[in-house]
């Protein structure tokens, strides 16, 4: 992780010098299960450029299965870049066209403050647990949000 | 692709927006040039400026925020100053002596105009303006430059403290 140019190195660096090559894959798991009229959708590690796509394919074929409710948890998402946030809108809006209810699981953040600064908190049903999200049930801690606009 | 040696381009990049800047010496600047702006690179600069960051003196809230800013301007660069492929995208990132952090990002082309929805870009270069203490962008036929700077907490020099939120 030490790996830092030093600054005064005399030889130019090549292009792509300061990058390796991750593995997408590893850089976010996602997992789909279902639980009674919900389907859950859980999300860990960075979703970015590399993974918003794969994180948007899944949501969307998840949706197709026309479930009462969608839980996508984030809890385990340690990076949200603004393609994440791109493509939880979008799931936002195939969502109310198909009249499933969305609900987000953000607890860290790393996940509610791209959402908040960007206005886009409002927007979703924010929940501070998979079992809150679930139930409906809104957590009363410091750090609740406010209820979501109902649709 | 770039013909600049890194102390050239960081020198370039630091000064463009900030005349007379003093780096801390005691902090090797991060220097990515002429990398590739593919969505592999990206995350890997975004890793090493993770590491980078957490050797300020930046709170780790305020880590958190340099990084997704860094991120969104290299995504920015990558997605919308290149048309037809992969141009090069420069970051540097230093610490200045009256305790200031700095990331720079620059790349060599045009953005397009925005889509009509108001998708990543607009999105991303708002992020940046709310989650850095200063952003400067300045576009120009040669390429965008988006200059972004925080303050570091009042003993943050040298401070070697852990970091807590």
């Amino acid at each position: 992780m030490s790996d830092t140019p030093a600054y005064g190195s005399a030889a130019p660096r090549e292009p792509g010098s300061c990058a390796a090559d991750p593995a997408a894959d590893e850089l976010l798991r996602l997992e789909s299960y279902r639980c009674g009229e919900a389907v859950v959708v859980v999300a860990a590690g960075e979703i970015d450029m590399l993974t918003a796509a794969r994180m948007q394919e899944t949501l969307i074929a998840q949706l197709s299965s026309r479930p009462a409710l969608m839980v996508v948890d984030l809890e385990g998402v340690g990076f949200l870049g603004s393609m994440g946030l791109t493509a939880l809108a979008l799931t936002e809006r195939v969502a109310r066209e198909q009249g499933v209810e969305l609900r987000v699981v953000a607890t860290s953040r790393a996940t509610l403050r791209p959402l908040e600064i960007t206005g886009m908190a409002a927007d979703f049903a924010v929940y501070a647990s998979r079992a809150d999200a679930l139930a409906g049930r809104f957590g009363s801690g410091p750090d609740a949000l406010p209820a979501p606009r109902t649709h | 692709m770039s013909a600049n040696g890194p102390n050239e381009l960081f020198t370039q990049l630091v000064q463009t927006l900030n005349s007379g800047v003093r780096v801390d010496p005691t902090l090797a600047p991060l220097i990515c040039g002429g990398l590739p702006g593919e969505p592999g690179n990206l995350v890997a600069v975004r890793h090493q400026l993770e590491s980078w960051a957490s050797t300020t003196g930046l709170s780790a809230s305020a880590v958190a925020d340099l990084v997704l800013s860094g991120y969104e301007a290299l995504a920015n660069a990558a997605e919308h100053a290149y048309p037809s492929g992969h141009g090069p995208v420069d970051l540097v990132a230093a610490r200045t002596i009256d305790s200031r952090v700095l990331v720079v990002v620059r790349d060599r082309g045009r953005w397009r105009p925005p889509p009509a929805d108001p998708g990543f870009r607009g999105r991303g270069l708002l992020m940046i303006h709310a989650l850095a203490h200063r952003v400067e962008v300045q576009q120009s036929p040669q390429g965008t430059t988006v200059y972004m700077e925080w303050a570091l907490p009042a003993a943050g020099v040298g401070s070697t403290t852990a970091q807590h939120e």
